[in-house]
C-alpha cells in the first residue's frame, strides 16, 4: 500500500470540508484555519497506518479536525492570546461582510461543544454522523441542535 | 439575516480557501521536521543525562559522603523531572485524536488529572530536594571557594531557584485552567 498516494486522495478529497470547519473556530479567520487544517493533515498522516476502520475515512477526518480545533481554542483561552481585529475593522464597512462577522461572532459565543455539533450542522453533515464525531447520542444532537439553531437566530437578530 | 435558514444561507456562500497544489509534500516535509527535531531533543536529553554522570565521577563526588548526597540529590531530582516530564509529553501525543469528540475529551481529562498529581505531590518534593542538595552543598562551597564566589553562586542560585518556581507556578496554574475548562 503507497502511504502517500493514499494520503494525496484523503487530502484532496476532505481538505475542503476540513477548512470550512476550521474557518467556523477561528472566526473566518483564514490564515488561522490554514494552520489548522495543516495541523490536522499532519495528524491524519502521522496515524494514518493505525486508522483502523471502525468509522468511516470521512467521520474519522471530522474527529481528528474538531479535536485539534478544540484543543487550539482551550490552548489560546488558557495563554489569553488576543486574537486579531484589525481585519474584521477594515470589512466591516461593507454590510456582507458585516454580516459574516456577526455570524461568526455568534458562533464563536456557543459553548465548545454545542459550537462543534452547530458548524457540522451547517455543513450539512447528518445528525447520525454528528453524534459519531462528537460521541453524543442522536436524541440528544437532535435536542441540541434544536435550542442551538434558536440561540443562534436570537443572536444574529440582537447584534 | 434573523433565521436559521439565513444563517445557512450565509455560511454556504461564504469565501473558501482553495486547496494547497502542494500541501500533501508541505505536511511530510513537516512530518520530517518534527522527527528530526524529537530526535535532536532526545539526543540533547541523553548527553545532558551522559555529563551530569560524567561531572559526578569526575569529581570523585562518591569518596566524599556531603558532595554525594548534595550532588547525587541535586542531579537525581532534576533527572526524575526532566524523565517525567518526557514520558508524559510522550503520552499526549500517542492519545487517540481520532476519538469522538466525548471520548478524547475524557481521555484529556484522565491525562490533565493525572499530570495534577504530578503537581500537587511529585514536583515539590523533586523542587525541595533539589534545593536541599543546594543547600547540603553550601559548606563546600564556603571551604572550596573564594568568598566572592560563595556570594555569588548563593544569591545567583536563590535568583534561579525563585524565577523556576515562578514558571513552575505559571505552568501548573495554564494546566489547571484547561482541566477546569475540560470539565465544564
Amino acid at each position: 500500500m503507497d502511504k502517500k498516494k493514499d494520503f494525496t486522495a484523503i487530502f484532496k478529497t476532505n481538505y475542503p470540508k476540513v477548512i470550512r470547519l476550521c474557518l467556523g473556530y477561528t472566526e473566518g479567520r483564514e490564515d488561522q484555519a490554514k494552520d489548522l487544517a495543516q495541523e490536522v493533515f499532519l495528524k491524519v498522516w502521522q496515524s494514518l497506518e493505525s486508522f483502523r476502520g471502525d468509522a468511516s475515512i470521512g467521520t474519522w477526518i471530522y474527529r481528528i479536525t474538531v479535536n485539534v480545533c478544540l484543543q487550539e481554542i482551550r490552548r489560546r483561552e488558557v495563554t489569553h492570546i488576543k486574537i486579531d481585529t484589525a481585519v474584521d475593522q477594515t470589512i466591516s464597512s461593507e454590510e456582507k461582510e458585516q454580516q459574516f462577522t456577526t455570524m461568526y461572532r455568534c458562533i464563536d459565543r456557543l459553548p465548545p461543544e454545542n459550537k462543534t455539533i452547530i458548524l457540522l450542522e451547517l455543513e450539512g453533515v447528518p445528525q447520525s454522523e454528528i453524534a459519531e464525531i462528537t460521541g453524543i447520542s442522536h436524541q440528544a444532537v437532535r435536542t441540541r441542535i434544536h435550542r442551538i439553531k434558536e440561540q443562534l437566530s436570537k443572536c444574529v437578530r440582537n447584534e | 439575516m434573523n433565521s436559521y435558514d439565513e444563517i445557512k444561507n450565509q455560511w454556504d456562500k461564504r469565501n473558501v480557501p482553495l486547496t494547497p497544489e502542494k500541501g500533501v509534500e508541505e505536511i511530510i516535509k513537516k512530518f520530517a521536521l518534527i522527527l528530526k527535531k524529537q530526535r535532536i531533543s532526545q539526543m540533547v536529553l541523553g548527553c545532558t543525562i551522559a555529563v551530569l554522570i560524567g561531572f559526578f565521577f569526575y569529581i570523585s563526588a562518591y569518596s566524599h559522603i556531603q558532595l554525594l548526597l548534595g550532588l547525587g540529590v541535586m542531579i537525581g531530582s532534576l533527572l526524575i523531572r526532566v524523565l517525567i516530564e518526557y514520558g508524559t509529553t510522550i503520552k499526549k501525543a500517542k492519545l487517540p485524536l481520532g476519538s469522538s469528540m466525548a471520548a478524547y475529551n475524557e481521555k484529556l481529562i484522565a491525562y490533565y488529572s493525572a499530570r495534577r498529581r504530578i503537581h500537587y505531590y511529585i514536583t515539590p518534593i523533586l523542587f525541595v530536594s533539589y534545593v536541599l542538595g543546594f543547600v547540603w552543598l553550601l559548606p563546600l562551597f564556603r571551604q572550596n571557594l573564594s568568598s566572592g564566589m560563595y556570594s555569588y553562586i548563593l544569591w545567583s542560585s536563590i535568583f534561579i531557584f525563585a524565577v523556576l518556581a515562578v514558571l513552575i507556578g505559571v505552568q501548573i496554574k495554564r494546566e489547571l485552567s484547561v482541566l477546569k475548562k475540560l470539565k465544564q
